[in-house]
Parts: C-alpha cells; structure tokens; sequence
C-alpha cells in the first residue's frame, strides 16, 4: 500500500461560505498501479493530486503515505517525504527558463547532495534512455512541447521516487506528442513506477489500471 | 552547488537586463563613493606613527580657562616648560621645542653664493633634541648632532635641492632673512621628504634653537605663564606612565611658575597630547601647526558613502521583492524537485552578492580613473598606489560581500517562503509580500534625497552668505605684495611712491599682516586708573598711512595713522565696547599695556567699524592698528581688473629697488576665499553625493515603476477598453509614489533641519535657516520622481489595450 485516504475532505472559506474542495475522499493505492483520475474542471482533480503530492494539505480526515500519517505531520517532515518519494509531472512542463536540458535534469540530484560523478552518470543515462542526448544543452524555450515535457519527466524521475503525480501532462500537447507521453508512463509503470495522472481525456485515461471519476470534490464511480 | 548557483545567478542576472543595469550602476556608484572616501580616510590615518616608540610621544599644550582672560586652549605652550619638565620629572626622558615660523611671516631664504631668495613655508626653529623624538631619515649628514652645534640648519631633500641643484647640500652656508635678523647657518643634514611619513610637523627646514634673535629669546625666557606660542614635545620611558606625569602638572606649574602667575593674574592648565593624535583628535585646539583634520569629519564623509551604498541596496531590495512573482515560478519548480528553504536563500544571497562582487571589481579601475576629481573635492592628494594598500582591498571586498548580504537577505527571505502550490494554480495571481516594507524603503530613499537637497542648499547658502558678506574691507582689486626683508622695507616710501605713479593703481599702503590673514598678536590693555591684573586682550597689527583707504575699511571716527605717529593707535569698535569707551569720546582717550614692568601708552586716533579680519566662524575681537614701519606687506589698490599689466610695471619698479628680494605678490580676495574653503570643499562634496543619491534613487523608481506598469498591464488594458483617459492612467501609477513623497517630506524636514542648524551653530555669522527650502527640496524631489515616473507611466497608458488584452 503506498498511501491510504479516509475521509479526507479540504474545506475552505471562501467569503461566510465554506466550501468543499474535496468532500470525504476514501482511496488505496498500491505500489505499481497506474491511476487516472477524471472529471470536469473545478472536479477537485488538481487539488487532489496536490494534496496527495503534499504542496497541499487536506482539512480533515487521514492520510498515511507508506504507513507514515502525513495529516500529523509538521511542514518539515511532509516535504522531506515528497522529496523523498513522489516526483511531479506539470501541464506547463514548468522547466526551470534559466538552466539547460542538462542542468534541469540534475537539479534534482544537487539538492539531494549526489556526488558529482554519480550525477553525470545517472543524468547521462537517463538522456540516453529518452532519446535527448542530443538537446542536453539546449535551453527549454528551444525545445518543443513534447521534449519539454520529456525532459520534465526526466526530471521526475532523475530521482527513483516510487509515485509520479502528473497533472494533466499531455494538456498542451497534440495528438501525436500526448501518445508518446502516455507510451512512457506505461513504461515506466511496467518498471514498478506508480503513477496517478489528472487527465480530461479518455483516452489517456484508458492508458492507466483504474479510472477515478470526481464531481464536485466527490468520488463519483469506482 | 555553489557552481549551479553562481551559473544561474549569472544567467538570471543576464535575463533581466534592466534590473541588473540598474542594481549593477546604483551598487557601483556606491562602492565607488565608499572606496574614494577609504582612500581619503586611509591617508589621513598613521599621522605620526613611525617615530621610535611613536606611543611615548607627547605634546605638552595649554589651556586657560580662566573668567579674566578669553578661553585659550591651544596646541602650544610656554618657552621653558618642556626641558623643565625634563628636569623634574624622572618619567620624561627627552625633551624638545618647535617654534613655527608660520606661513606669510616666514623669512627669506638663500644660498650664500646666490641672489635667488625664496619664502619657504615651514620653516622651524628647533631644539637639537628633536632628532631624539622625530625620526627623520638623513640622507646627508647626522641626526644626533645635526643641530648642536650654533647657526645650522637641516634641509629636507626637495629644499636642498632647490638651493643648491644636485651638488651635495652638507655643509654650504645658506642666508636668512634680512637686516639685524640676518643669519648665515650651514647645512648639517638632509633628510628625505619625497618619501616621508606622514607627520603633522612635515617641516620643510630646522634651524637650530642656537641662534640669535627669536630663538634666543625662546632659549633664555623663563615665564611660566605667557608667551604660550612654544610647541613642545616630551617623550615618557612609558605610556603608562601619561596619567601619572599628567597628575603632576599642576604641582610642577605652581612651584616653578608661582611668581609669574601671581603677576599675570590667571591660571593656566597644561595637558598631554599624543602626537599620534594631533591630526585627527585636535577639535577646539587652536594654534595649530598647518592644517590638522578631524574625525569626525571623516565620520561624515563615511557615513554619506554608506548612505549612497545603502540607496543602492535599496533599490536591490524594492526591484528583487516587486519581481518575486516573476520569480515565483523558478522558486516553486524547486521546491517540489527537493529544494528546501535553506539552499533557496543560498541561491539567492549568491546572487546579491555576485552582482555586488562585481560592482566592486568595476569600481576599482572607475575609482582609478575618478581620483583626480576625487582629489580636488577633498582637497588630497592620493594616487592610484593607495589603491594597494592591503588593508583598503580587505575592507573593499568585506564592503562587497555584506553589501550583497544586506541587499539580498529580505529578497532571499521574500522569495524562498513563497508556496509551492501557489505556482501549480496557474489561474491565481501571485501577490509579491513585503509592499509595506517597500514603500518604506521608497520612502526611505525620498528622505535622503530630500534631507540631502535641503543640506546643500543651506550649506550652498552659507557659503554664499559668507563670500558676499560685507568684511567690512573691499577684497576686490587688492594685491597684496611681500615686502619681506630689510632690503624692502626699508625702501617701503621709495616703493610705495613708485608703484602709485603706475597707471591703473588707486591707493598704495604697508601691512604687516593684510586682510584675511591669521592675527596671532595680541596684548593686554585696560583703561588708565583700571587694574593691569583686569585687562583685556587686543590683537595689533602694524599697518601705515593710507591702510584704511587702501583696504577700504571705513573709520567711525577719527583718522589715519600718519607717518610722523608714535604711539597713535586706531582700534576698532569691539576694542571700544570692551573696554567700555564711548564712540563719542574715544578720540583722544588712552589705552594702557603692561607688560613685564613697563606700561605702554596708546593714545586713539580713530576708530574703525568692526571688519572682519578673521574668518565668520569667529567674532569680531579688539584690534589695535598702530603705525610699523618695518611692514611685512605692501597693498596695493588697483582700478582695473587688468593686473597682468599692473604687475609686470610693478615688478619692474621692484627691481629697481630690491636685488636680493624676490617679487611675490598674492591677491586678497583669493585669500579670503581660502577662509572658507572648507566649506566649500563641505558644499561641492555634499553636492556630488547628493547628485549621486538622487540619482540612484531615480533609477530604482525608473525600474520599479517599470515593473509595476508591466504588472498593472492587463488592468490598465481593462481600463482603456473601458474608456479610461491617458491622465486617469498615469495618476492610477503615480499617486502612491506622491504620498510617499508627502511622507518622506515631513520626516525629512525635522531631521536635516536638526543637523543642519547645529552645523551653523559653529558660525557667529550665518544664515537663518528658511522654510521653503524643504517645500523646495520637495518640490524639486517630486518633479524628478514624476519626471522618472512619468516617462514608463505614460508608456504603460497609451500602449494598445489590444496587445495587452491578447496575451491573457
């Protein structure tokens, strides 16, 4: 079991009005599953994943992940986990302006005190792996959607955490560029990588193992 | 990495090019005022540092606090004090005097075998034993007997050279003076002054104390308690020991000077000063040796370069905080992919001080380039190699790194807590915190510029007050010609008569000290009937017939000195008022001097209005003019303002008369204006810094104002599509900008104008400060604001809505 929702709810104010985001969430998710969650906007899709990915928190109810309980957490403990385990996949890639395909990938490692040699290989190894070796030392705007979200999911992956949160990734992407996408995080999957993705597509959706609808902050069908 | 944070320091700084442009000009002006003012500091420090055991040095100086007498605190004392002092205090280990020969009083120097005489400045007459206490580096002869002997001299290099080329100096004759004062000394040393310590004494030649004249009276004159024009230098075994020899002045004065000061009838205090302290710690001593600074001057001008400093972090800080949502994106990337907030502030604090380490590099070499001009602010004189000094370079880079600490810490700390989430919702607009903090520091910025304009213009004010302030004698047109030795002055009428035939000059008469000049003699006097003990101090000069008509000092009442005058004297008013003479009868009236046993008898002849013949620091003080006839200077009257004429039939008439004297002439209102030099060297420099403030303050609004029109684009677009006016725009942008104006305005005003009357409380005749100088400082203040402001504003307000709109 890699994290376990009970009655997980985010309420907030919103003028005299409280609102419920997400309202009474009860979901497991196992290592190697691949889920995806849809919904209209404004479903609590996004919100989900972010309270899952802890940049988020929930207002009530639990939520263990690896059997930690994340809700008694202190702000420090939650985003040492995260850093630990979860990578993040973004619609707008979100790749950093100012550094290289190269240097984006092994940001990740640096914060993490990765040696130096260690880093060149495991950043080399996963250019090669995604077919970038090539655009490593180019600047994101000079890539296209695709490479970007590529490289976004290099980075994800730089690294090993055991869940991607991928919220909507392949949204500004064509047809073309979302399969290839979508290609690799089955792979991935396969490789024992969970994945949760928020998508509007179908036919993303149908790339994962589960489907979880949201209506208005609630699981609809499961 | 460091490396990772120096390589996206370096590209986000080259991405924004605006902000860096102006962050990287604001930090290098300011790093280049701080370091011009390190080298000016540096070279007023180590004053009197390199003599052996330079801490045992002392000067023995005098105070006189007494109800009878004016306050005397003063840099000398008394011809016997200082080997008294030797004598009998076994703590004192060496003892020596300096008697300044002053500057425009000093005597005519040459070569024996030549006719060329120069008036040299510092000149000394000293006691063999100073070369005990000083350390001087001999080039030619010896140090530890180079006085003893009766009629010699020392030559620094630059003088020995003068007189006598590149031949070797060492014992040739060189003659002083003129007359009965006339002295054939030999040259018994040289000494180094190309390369010499910095030292406040810096003379330029020393004749021994073993001569006739002045020094013999120095040599053999007893008293206690008068003639305090002696600089004398004591050297302790210990420093530790200055409080104990300090305790026991006041013994060693009332057993050695007990008559003296029973005749006199006041006390006298000595005190100990270290010679290491005499160029920055002399505040309030008067009589001093050429000009000492203060440090508390120093303060100012270091606080002014940190103020300028601190405008530019400013500007640092309000750019880097209003961009964080530009920012705010590359921060939350990194926080998910493991940044924590530590590492965030590191990259951040790397970047405030990278571009302040390279501010710094740039100043070094624009500082090279600006010392010139930084020179003649000053009035230094530094070159480039006191940019190598270790010390400065430390402090320079320590400046560097904590400029960039105190410019980037409030940005680090803005910008490493922003949220995550906040980027990953996309729709919600990320407000930059700290507006409050902000605008203070906009404010901040407003009050030093206007508390600076506001300073300048009352200093500026002074200084003109003080330059068209009537002296009470015409400065203008007025030559004053050195007369100097005997072979002058004793042609004096022949002279006098010659130049006035010259076409051109009004009114010829002699001086022994002209306007402007420094009047250090003075002399008791009380009413006939009074007591000699309850007297007053009045200062003479000794001038000729027609001086009040040359100079153009008006008389009250009365009349010139004539030339078959003895004892006539014409005083001015505050002798009058001192004395409690009534204008009305004071022609005629007699005024009593004692000194020693014998009284003398003046008897007023006229009375002049009170002139100002010191600087406007002072008071007018009791002045007695009598009749001289061995005169310092000739003052001439001109007509025209074409001298170059005058001057060359003048010094054709001089060498008629004069073979040996040379023809040096200066002109009085020049002189007079160096009585207020320094406040105009406080005025100019207060200007550039005030420029410079302003400046930087203008670019961080330039770039703030910029940022905010980027922000506000969508809105104003709304607005325009609306039906907003081009003017309703432009007020929507810079009406906050005018309160804060307003705010800094009334903070402002109260402090500048605190500082700046305590500044002219130094002055007995100076301005009154007026309230519309702050309305202007404001005025001024906000019309450059919205000069700056405007120009982005009204870009921002008549760009396209369209353009603006689409980009959503």
């Amino acid at each position: 079991m890699i994290l376990k929702l009970n009655n997980a709810s985010k309420i907030v104010n919103s003028g005299s009005n409280k609102i419920a985001l997400l309202d009474n969430i009860n979901l497991n998710v196992e290592e190697g599953e691949f889920i995806s969650l849809m919904g209209p906007s404004g479903s609590g899709k996004s919100t989900l994943l972010n309270c899952i990915g802890m940049l988020d928190n929930f207002t009530e109810g639990t939520y263990a992940f690896l059997d930690e309980s994340v809700h008694t957490m202190k702000e420090r403990q939650r985003s040492k986990l995260y850093k630990e385990y979860i990578g993040f996949v973004f619609q707008a890639y979100h790749l950093i302006d100012e550094l290289t395909v190269y240097e984006n990938i092994e940001t990740p490692l640096l914060y993490k005190n990765v040696k130096s040699s260690e880093r060149k290989a495991l950043v080399a190894d996963i250019l090669d792996r995604f077919n970038i070796v090539g655009k490593k030392d180019l600047f994101p705007v000079q890539l296209s959607g695709g490479q970007q979200q590529l490289v976004g999911i290099a980075r994800a992956l730089i690294g090993s955490p055991k869940l991607i949160l991928a919220d909507e990734p392949t949204g500004n992407l064509n047809s073309k560029q979302s399969e290839e996408i979508m290609e690799l995080f089955t792979a991935l999957n396969k490789e024992g990588v969970t994945i949760i993705q928020a998508t509007h597509s179908e036919k993303n959706a149908s790339y994962g193992s589960r489907i979880i609808n949201l209506l208005d902050g609630n699981i609809v069908v499961e | 990495m460091i490396r990772n944070y120096l390589k996206i320091a370096w590209r986000s700084l080259q991405k924004n090019k605006l902000q860096t442009g102006i962050n990287l000009l604001g930090l290098t002006i300011g790093t280049v005022c701080c370091l011009s003012i390190l080298i000016y500091v540096f070279a007023q420090l180590g004053y009197d540092n390199h003599h052996d055991n330079a801490d045992t040095i002392y000067r023995v100086r005098t105070i006189i606090d007494d109800p009878s007498t004016p306050q005397f605190n003063a840099a000398s004392s008394g011809p016997p004090i200082a080997f008294a002092m030797k004598e009998d205090f076994p703590e004192v280990v060496e003892a020596a005097r300096l008697v300044y020969m002053g500057e425009g009083t000093e005597e005519l120097i040459r070569a024996t075998d030549s006719n060329n005489g120069f008036y040299e400045p510092r000149g000394y007459l000293a006691d063999a034993t100073v070369f005990n206490i000083f350390k001087f580096n001999f080039i030619e002869g010896n140090s530890s007997n180079a006085l003893v002997k009766p009629n010699t001299v020392v030559l620094s290099s630059s003088l020995a050279k003068k007189l006598f080329g590149s031949v070797p100096a060492l014992n040739k004759t060189i003659i002083s003076g003129s007359g009965e004062a006339q002295l054939t000394l030999t040259v018994t040393g040289v000494f180094d002054d190309d390369n010499h310590e910095k030292s406040h004494i810096n003379p330029n030649y020393l004749v021994t104390m073993n001569t006739p004249g002045l020094a013999e009276f120095v040599r053999t004159n007893q008293n206690f308690a008068t003639q305090n024009f002696i600089y004398s230098y004591v050297k302790l075994n210990t420093a530790d020991n200055e409080t104990l020899v300090e305790r026991k002045l006041p013994a060693f004065l009332n057993t050695r000077g007990a008559k003296d000061f029973a005749t006199v009838g006041f006390k006298k205090q000595l005190v100990l000063q270290k010679v290491s302290d005499i160029h920055l710690h002399s505040k309030g001593i008067s009589r001093q040796i050429g000009p000492v600074s203060d440090i508390s001057y120093l303060y100012l001008l270091i606080t002014l370069a940190l103020f300028i400093q601190l405008v530019a972090c400013v500007n640092f800080i309000n750019l880097s905080t209003a961009r964080a949502n530009k920012r705010a994106k590359e921060i939350g990337v990194r926080k998910t992919i493991g940044a924590d907030k530590k590492s965030l502030i590191g990259q951040f604090l790397g970047e405030s001080v990278l571009l302040s380490l390279f501010a710094t590099l740039i100043s070094i070499p624009v500082t090279v380039l600006l010392l010139p001009l930084v020179n003649q602010l000053t009035q230094g004189n530094v070159n480039y190699t006191a940019l190598l000094d270790w010390r400065i370079l430390v402090i320079l880079l320590i400046l560097g790194v904590v400029t960039g600490l105190i410019a980037g810490i409030y940005p680090a700390l803005i910008l490493s807590s922003i949220k995550p989430i906040r980027i990953l919702k996309s729709s919600m607009a990320f407000k930059p915190g700290g507006t409050l903090f902000r605008k203070a520091l906009v404010v901040f910025q407003f009050i030093i510029s206007i508390g600076l304009i506001a300073t300048v213009s009352i200093i500026t004010e002074q200084v003109r007050f003080a330059q068209n302030k009537d002296m009470g004698y015409n400065k203008d047109n007025l030559i004053a010609i050195r007369l100097g030795t005997e072979e002058a002055f004793t042609q004096y009428e022949t002279l006098k008569a010659n130049i006035s035939q010259i076409s051109g000059v009004k009114s010829v008469s002699g001086c022994n000290l002209y306007p402007s000049q420094f009047v250090r003699g003075d002399l008791g006097a009380h009413l006939p009937g009074g007591d000699s003990k309850n007297q007053i101090l009045v200062k003479h000069n000794g001038v000729n017939s027609d001086y009040l008509k040359t100079v153009g000092t008006k008389l009250l009442a009365g009349r010139e000195l004539k030339s078959e005058d003895t004892n006539q004297i014409i005083v001015n008013k505050a002798t009058l008022d001192a004395l409690g003479i009534k204008l009305e009868n004071a022609i005629g009236s007699n005024i009593l001097s004692a000194y020693e046993n014998e009284t003398d008898t003046y008897e007023i002849v006229g009375v002049t209005e009170n002139f100002h013949f010191a600087s406007l620091k002072e008071a007018v003080e009791p002045l007695m003019m009598y009749l001289d006839n061995s005169l310092e200077w000739l003052v001439v009257k001109t007509e025209t303002k074409d001298f170059e004429n005058i001057l060359n039939q003048m010094e054709t008439v001089w060498k008629q008369t004069n073979k040996t004297t040379p023809f040096v002439h200066t002109f009085v209102d020049k002189e007079t204006e160096k009585l207020i030099a320094e406040e105009k060297r406080l005025a100019n420099i207060s200007v550039v810094f005030t420029t410079l403030a302003i400046l930087i303050s203008c670019l961080g609004l330039f770039g703030l104002i910029s940022f905010m029109a980027e922000q506000k684009k969508k809105e104003i677009g709304i607005r325009k599509v609306l039906g907003a006016k081009v003017s309703t725009v432009m007020k929507m942008l810079t009406k906050d900008f005018f309160i804060l104006l307003i705010v800094a305005l009334i903070i402002a005003t109260p402090l500048a104008y605190y500082l700046m009357d305590n500044w002219l409380a130094n002055y007995t005749y100076r301005i009154s400060i007026n309230w519309w100088v702050f309305i202007i400082a404001g005025l001024l203040t906000m019309f450059i604001t919205m000069l700056t402001v405007s120009i982005q504003a009204f870009k921002a307000s008549t760009a396209n809505p369209v353009n603006s709109l689409r980009t959503e």
